[in-house]
C-alpha cells in the first residue's frame, strides 16, 4: 500500500461521511470528492498529518448546474480535494489562514466564478478591469449563453 | 572676444568635442558589451532629433524656472570650458580660477537637483534627493582631490599649475592617490555608471529630467556631454601637467592621448560595475574616500617644503 | 517623514511586462505596497472552451513568450493521457530537447533582466548575445524563435538530421563555455555582490506557506523539481542534478539559474547524443473520451499545472491552468515591506515574473 492509499484510508475513517468518491487519474493524480463544508478541516487535517502542504491551485469550474472547485495539492504525488457548490449558495471557508498563498488563487475564483471566500475582503479586483460591476462572472456558463446570443 | 566665446575654447570648439566625446564614449562602451555602437554623427543627430521634439511640462510647474534650469547648466559648464588650458593653450587665466571652475563645475549637480525639486514628479523628486545626497558623498573627495596639485604647485591657477609640472614632475606620480580620488569624483558628478543613481532607470524612471523633453532635455544632455570634456581636460591638466612638452604638435598629440585614456577608462568603468545603491555610495564617500582625501592633502603638507 | 505613494507600472522601466504596483514610501523605504493584475488578461482559458483539441494547442502557447513549449507539452501530455495516445520515443526526446531549450532561453533572458535593473548592462548585454545561439536552434528546427509550434498532439512535428546533430552540439559545448564566463563575470563583480547579497531572502517557511515553486523555492533549500519528482517526457533516462542552495537571496537565484541553465545544456549534449530512430509523431484522433486529468511539469519559473475536463467531444470543457509565478506575486508585498526603494528592481526581478503566465 502506497502513501496516498494510506492517507486516504486514513481520510476516510476520520472524515467518515464527509467523502463521497475517490478516483485515480493517470500521471500519479487521485481526486476525493467532498461535503463543501469539511474542506477547511480538511485541509488543516492534510498540512498536519501528512506531507501534502503544496497548494498548486484552485480551479473553479461552472458545469451548467453547479460550481465545482478543485484544490489541487501535491506531495511528489497529486492528491485534488474535490467539491460542490449551488448557485445560490456559493460561498465557501477560506483556508488563507491556513496557506497564506491562496489568497491570489481565491481572489481569482471569485473574480472568475463568484464563489464568495468567508474573509475576501479585497474591494479592488485582482485581474478583471476597475470598472467592473462585481455581479457578471466571465467563467459562469450563464455569462457564456448570454454571449454567444450576442455573438450571434 | 565673441571669437574666444564662440569658437574657441567656446561653444563650438567644445560642442564638437562634446559630441565626439560621446561617440567615442558609447562606441566603446558598445566593442566592451559585445556591439557594434552607433555611427560618429549619432549623438549630432540625436540633439538635432531631440530639438525638433514636441516640449511638454507637467501642469503646475514653474515654467520660467524649467526653462533657465538647463540653460543655467549649459552656460556654467562652457565657462568652466573657457579657463580649461586645452593642449597648452591657455586664452583666460587669472590666479584663483581652479575655485571658479570647481564651482561651475559643482553647479549642474545642484541644478540637477533643483530640476527634480520642481518639477513636481514622483520620480523626479525621489531623483533629486538622491542627486544632493550624491553631491555630498563624491564632492568634497574631489574637492580636495584637485586641491592636492594646486597646493603642490603652490598657486590656483590651473595654466600655473599645468605650467609648473612641465617643468617639475607630474602630480599623478606624486598623488597617484589623489587622482583616483578625483577620477572617482568625476563619474559621480557625470553621473555616469556606476554612479547613475539620481538617474536609475529601472528606479525611477529618468530622476530629474523625467519630466523634461524636447529642447530642454536635450540642453541637459548637452551640457553633461561638455561637463564630461571640460572635467577630462581639468584632470589632464592638474595632474599630468596639461601634457605640455616643447613642442607644440608633440603637446597636441600627448594632451590628446591622455584625454582620450581618461575618457576610455570612463567608459571602462561604466560597462564594468553595477550600479550602486545611494546609501552604499554614502558609505563609500564617507567612511573611505574622505578619510583618504585628507590625509592625502596631510601627507602633501608634510613633504610640501621639499617643493 | 511624510508618506508618499510611487507608482510602478503598468509602463515603466523596471517591468517588461504591464504589472503595476503601488509603493507607499517613508523616504526611501517602501512601507507597504499594493498589487494589480489584468493587464494582459486574455481570458485563455474562456477562449479554450471553444476551440478544438487541435486549435488549443496553439493557443495555449500564447499563455507565455517565454516558456511557450512547455505549456504546449504539459497540454499535449494531458489530452494525449485522455485519449489514450503513446508518443513515439523520439518524439518525447524532441519534445524534452525544446524544454531544456527553453530552459536556457529563459533563465539567460532573466539573468539580463536582473543586470539590466541593476545598471549592468554589460551583463544584460551578454547575456542576451548568448541566448541567440539558443534561439538559432530552435528556429533552425521549427521556424520560430519564441512561438515554435513544435508540438502536436501525438508528438512533436520537427525533426532533426544528423547534421544539425552535429552542428547543435557545437554550438551547445560554445553556449556551455559563455555560460561559464557569465558566471564568472557575476561571481567577481563587488558591486553586484553589493546589490544582490541579503535582498529579497525568503525562508523555506515561507517557501512553503506561499507555495512557492522553482528556481526561487530551490535558492531557498526546498528541493522540489517535477522533472525527478514525477519523471515526464523521459527525463528519467538523463543524467542531470536538481541544484539547490540555502542563502534563499537574489544572489543565491542567480548563481542556480546560472548552474541550471549549465545543467540543461547536459540534457540537451545528452538528447543530441543517443536521439534514438524512429517516427516523431502518431495520429491522435479528433474527439476525446470524457474523463478529466491533472498534468504537471517543470516550466523554467517552477511547477506548471493543467486541469483538464473532457465531455467526449472535440473540444475541452475546461482547461484550468496553473502558471509558477502567481504564488510568487502573492509574496512580494510581504518582501517589499521595509527596503530600499533601490532595491526594489532586485527584488521584483528577482522573483522572475511572468505577467502574461499569470494573467492568461
Amino acid at each position: 500500500m502506497n502513501e496516498i492509499e494510506l492517507i486516504i484510508t486514513q481520510m476516510k475513517s476520520l472524515f467518515l461521511h464527509q467523502i463521497l468518491e475517490v478516483r485515480f487519474l493517470p500521471l500519479h493524480e487521485t481526486v476525493v470528492r467532498i461535503k463543501p463544508t469539511t474542506l477547511r478541516n480538511l485541509v488543516a487535517w492534510l498540512l498536519e498529518h501528512s506531507g501534502f502542504h503544496h497548494l498548486s491551485t484552485i480551479t473553479g469550474l461552472d458545469n451548467g448546474q453547479q460550481i465545482e472547485l478543485f484544490y489541487h495539492f501535491w506531495n511528489g504525488q497529486g492528491l485534488s480535494l474535490h467539491t460542490e457548490l449551488s448557485y445560490e449558495f456559493p460561498f465557501m471557508d477560506t483556508i488563507t489562514d491556513l496557506i497564506p498563498g491562496a489568497s491570489f488563487y481565491e481572489r481569482e475564483v471569485f473574480e472568475m466564478l463568484g464563489v464568495r471566500f468567508s474573509d475576501s475582503q479585497q474591494n479592488q479586483p485582482l485581474l478583471l478591469p476597475d470598472d467592473w460591476d462585481g455581479q457578471h462572472f466571465p467563467l459562469r456558463a450563464k455569462e457564456k449563453e448570454t454571449k454567444k446570443q450576442g455573438e450571434q | 572676444m565673441s571669437f574666444k566665446v564662440l569658437v574657441f575654447p567656446g561653444f563650438g570648439f567644445l560642442f564638437c568635442l562634446a559630441m565626439l566625446a560621446e561617440w567615442i564614449d558609447r562606441r566603446m562602451i558598445a566593442r566592451f558589451q559585445g556591439r557594434v555602437g552607433p555611427p560618429v554623427f549619432q549623438p549630432l543627430a540625436d540633439f538635432i532629433k531631440l530639438l525638433g521634439k514636441e516640449d511638454l511640462l507637467p501642469t503646475g510647474v514653474n515654467e520660467k524656472l524649467m526653462a533657465a534650469l538647463p540653460l543655467i547648466s549649459l552656460a556654467a559648464c562652457l565657462t568652466a570650458g573657457m579657463y580649461i588650458p586645452v593642449a597648452g593653450v591657455s586664452v583666460n587665466n587669472f590666479e584663483g580660477d581652479l575655485i571658479v571652475v570647481l564651482f561651475l563645475l559643482s553647479l549642474p549637480s545642484l541644478l540637477y537637483f533643483l530640476a527634480g525639486w520642481s518639477s513636481i514628479g514622483i520620480y523626479s523628486i525621489l531623483g533629486g534627493n538622491r542627486a544632493l545626497l550624491q553631491f555630498f558623498s563624491y564632492e568634497v573627495p574631489f574637492l580636495l582631490a584637485l586641491s592636492g596639485p594646486a597646493i603642490l604647485n603652490s598657486s590656483w591657477n590651473i595654466t600655473d599649475i599645468m605650467v609648473n609640472q612641465s617643468t617639475s614632475i607630474w602630480a599623478i606620480f606624486v598623488l597617484p592617490v589623489g587622482f583616483m580620488l578625483a577620477f572617482f569624483g568625476l563619474i559621480g558628478k557625470l553621473k555616469r555608471d556606476p554612479l547613475d543613481i539620481p538617474k536609475a532607470q529601472s528606479e525611477i524612471v529618468a530622476g530629474p529630467l523625467t519630466e523634461f523633453s524636447g529642447r530642454k532635455l536635450a540642453i541637459w544632455h548637452l551640457a553633461n556631454q561638455i561637463q564630461t570634456v571640460v572635467g577630462i581636460f581639468l584632470l589632464v591638466d592638474t595632474y599630468f601637467g596639461g601634457g605640455v612638452i616643447e613642442s607644440r604638435l608633440a603637446t597636441f598629440l600627448l594632451f590628446s592621448f591622455l584625454a582620450l585614456l581618461i575618457l576610455v577608462s570612463l567608459s571602462v568603468m561604466s560597462a564594468m560595475y553595477a550600479r550602486l545603491r545611494i546609501d552604499q555610495l554614502a558609505r563609500l564617500g564617507w567612511k573611505r574616500l574622505i578619510p583618504l582625501s585628507l590625509l592625502q592633502i596631510a601627507f602633501i603638507v608634510w613633504m610640501g617644503k621639499g617643493f | 517623514m511624510s508618506r508618499f505613494t510611487v507608482p510602478i507600472g503598468p509602463q515603466h522601466p523596471l517591468l517588461k511586462e504591464p504589472l503595476s504596483f503601488q509603493l507607499t514610501l517613508e523616504g526611501e523605504e517602501v512601507v507597504d505596497s499594493v498589487i494589480r493584475l489584468g493587464y494582459v488578461h486574455r481570458g485563455i482559458e474562456r477562449l479554450s472552451e471553444k476551440r478544438t483539441y487541435i486549435q488549443n494547442v496553439h493557443l495555449v502557447e500564447r499563455v507565455c513568450g517565454i516558456c511557450s513549449h512547455v505549456h504546449t507539452t504539459t497540454y499535449c501530455m494531458g489530452v494525449e493521457s485522455l485519449a489514450g495516445v503513446t508518443v513515439p520515443v523520439r518524439g518525447l526526446y524532441l519534445r524534452t530537447f525544446f524544454c531544456e531549450l527553453e530552459r536556457i532561453h529563459s533563465h539567460l533572458l532573466w539573468l539580463g533582466v536582473l543586470a539590466k535593473n541593476l545598471g549592468f548592462d554589460t551583463v544584460f548585454m551578454y547575456a542576451w548575445r548568448d541566448r541567440e545561439i539558443v534561439l538559432d536552434i530552435m528556429e533552425e528546427l521549427s521556424g520560430g524563435r519564441v512561438s515554435h509550434a513544435a508540438n502536436v498532439i501525438g508528438g512533436v512535428r520537427v525533426d532533426i538530421n544528423d547534421s544539425q546533430r552535429k552542428t547543435m552540439t557545437v554550438s551547445l559545448k560554445s553556449l556551455s563555455q559563455k555560460i561559464t564566463d557569465l558566471r564568472n563575470i557575476v561571481e567577481h563583480e563587488t558591486n553586484f555582490h553589493a546589490r544582490t547579497r541579503d535582498i529579497g531572502t525568503l525562508t523555506a517557511e515561507q517557501i512553503r506557506q506561499y507555495c512557492i515553486v522553482g528556481p526561487i523555492a530551490r535558492a531557498s533549500n526546498v528541493d522540489v523539481d517535477m522533472r525527478r519528482d514525477v519523471p515526464y517526457n523521459l527525463y528519467e533516462k538523463f543524467d542531470f542534478s536538481v541544484i539547490t542552495r540555502s542563502e534563499g537571496d537574489v544572489w543565491a537565484r542567480t548563481t542556480l539559474r546560472i548552474q541550471e541553465a549549465q545543467e540543461s545544456i547536459k540534457i540537451c549534449l545528452q538528447i543530441l547524443d543517443s536521439l534514438p530512430p524512429g517516427a516523431v509523431a502518431v495520429r491522435a484522433k479528433r474527439r476525446v473520451p470524457p474523463g478529466e486529468v491533472i498534468c504537471r511539469s517543470e516550466a523554467p519559473r517552477g511547477e506548471l499545472l493543467y486541469y483538464i475536463q473532457s465531455d467526449g467531444s472535440d473540444r475541452p470543457a475546461r482547461i484550468k491552468i496553473r502558471t509558477p509565478t502567481l504564488p510568487s506575486l502573492a509574496i512580494l508585498p510581504d518582501l517589499l515591506r521595509g527596503i530600499n526603494m533601490a532595491d526594489v528592481s532586485a527584488v521584483v526581478s528577482g522573483v522572475d515574473l511572468c505577467i502574461a503566465c499569470v494573467d492568461r
